[in-house]
């Protein structure tokens, strides 16, 4: 990785951390706000058009559901784990995207469509398990074509700002 | 070589096909499924952007894709929350209605329901339209990101072959 390229992964690392501790967010206020709920349920409300929060398949912490359900959980943690296992471990570097979007997705479809036919019941833990293997997939997939995308923004900055210092002096 | 092609227009596709998945009762429950309908806008941006590109003009980058999404994401935030106040006041909540009614075939207890029904009642204030539309701005655009950098791995241009000049022939003598 050369040093823009790094920054750039530095950079993408640290959204991933502050969106996975947001999730914590709506629970903490929920508990420290007790037994009042009026500003986590606003909390609550931002994250309602991406899960639809059922506190039965959701993890809790503090006695409160987190802000999105197990298998969104499991999803973003597992991106995070993707994201820090990436220096050290490249997933499938040789196959094809469309295998590894496939071979990601798989357990994940297979629980959610297992339980829907009604042969086997998911469980908290299942989703978790389903969902983190997914987001350490999406991770692999995409984290080379962020750091790539991220590099072009800070490469095309840095020539920006060096062209208004020429211009300056 | 011709310039590269308005990044606008093609946003401005991909956030409103994300606003109608968002905002139309029933359809928006694809979004339950990790924002899946915010980023399928941020790929149709970058799927429309790419169309508008001719052998002319130098290749679209992952960075130019991701702001494509981005853009359709902001588009999508702001159409999207101007749609479901509409929806909102034609229909009401029947999402929030009929996925209540579908958790009572399941052994809940009352106070439960009592407190989902409390947390789905959406109001019209001042208030929570905005804090509706600032979390959509925050979500939209970042899953709309997400949507336009699967967008560039899906139609990531072919690196053109370039042959090399041919060799100087040695002078003849």
């Amino acid at each position: 990785m050369s040093k823009v390229e790094h920054r750039a992964y530095i950079l993408i690392l640290g959204c991933v951390i502050l969106w996975c501790v947001v999730l914590f967010v709506p629970p903490i206020i929920a508990y420290v706000e007790e037994p009042s709920q009026e500003i986590s349920h606003f909390s609550y409300r931002c994250f309602s058009s991406i899960c639809h929060q059922f506190e039965m398949r959701s993890l809790s912490i503090f006695g409160h559901k987190l802000a999105v359900c197990a298998r969104c959980s499991g999803i973003y943690f597992g991106a995070l784990l993707g994201v820090l296992l990436y220096p050290f471990v490249r997933f499938g570097k040789h196959w094809s995207l469309r295998t590894l979007w496939i071979i990601a997705i798989l357990p994940m479809l297979t629980d959610v469509l297992l339980n829907a036919v009604g042969i086997h019941t998911s469980s908290i833990a299942s989703r978790l398990a389903t969902g983190a293997f997914f987001g350490i997939g999406c991770a692999g997939i995409l984290l080379p074509i962020a750091i790539e995308a991220v590099t072009n923004l800070l490469s095309h900055l840095s020539n920006q700002q060096g062209a208004q210092y020429e211009s300056e002096t | 070589m011709n310039q590269k092609p308005d990044k606008l227009i093609p946003a401005l596709y991909g956030g409103v096909i994300m606003a109608l998945i968002s905002a139309i009762p029933f359809i928006n429950f694809v979004n339950c499924i990790c924002c899946a309908g915010v980023m399928l806008g941020g790929f149709f941006a970058v799927f429309f952007y790419k169309n508008n590109f001719t052998p002319d003009t130098p290749p679209y980058t992952s960075g130019e894709c991701m702001g494509v999404g981005a853009l359709a994401g902001v588009f999508g935030a702001i159409i999207g929350t101007m749609l479901s106040l509409v929806t909102l006041a034609l229909f009401g909540n029947i999402t929030g209605e009929y996925m209540i009614e579908m958790l009572r075939k399941f052994d809940i207890p009352q106070e439960a329901f009592d407190a989902m029904e409390e947390s789905m009642a959406v109001g019209m204030s001042f208030i929570s339209i905005m804090i509706q539309l600032l979390s959509s701005l925050v979500i939209d655009t970042l899953f709309g990101l997400l949507g336009g950098l699967i967008g560039y791995s899906v139609y990531k241009p072919k690196k053109s072959i370039i042959s090399p000049p041919p060799m100087p022939q040695p002078p003849q003598v």
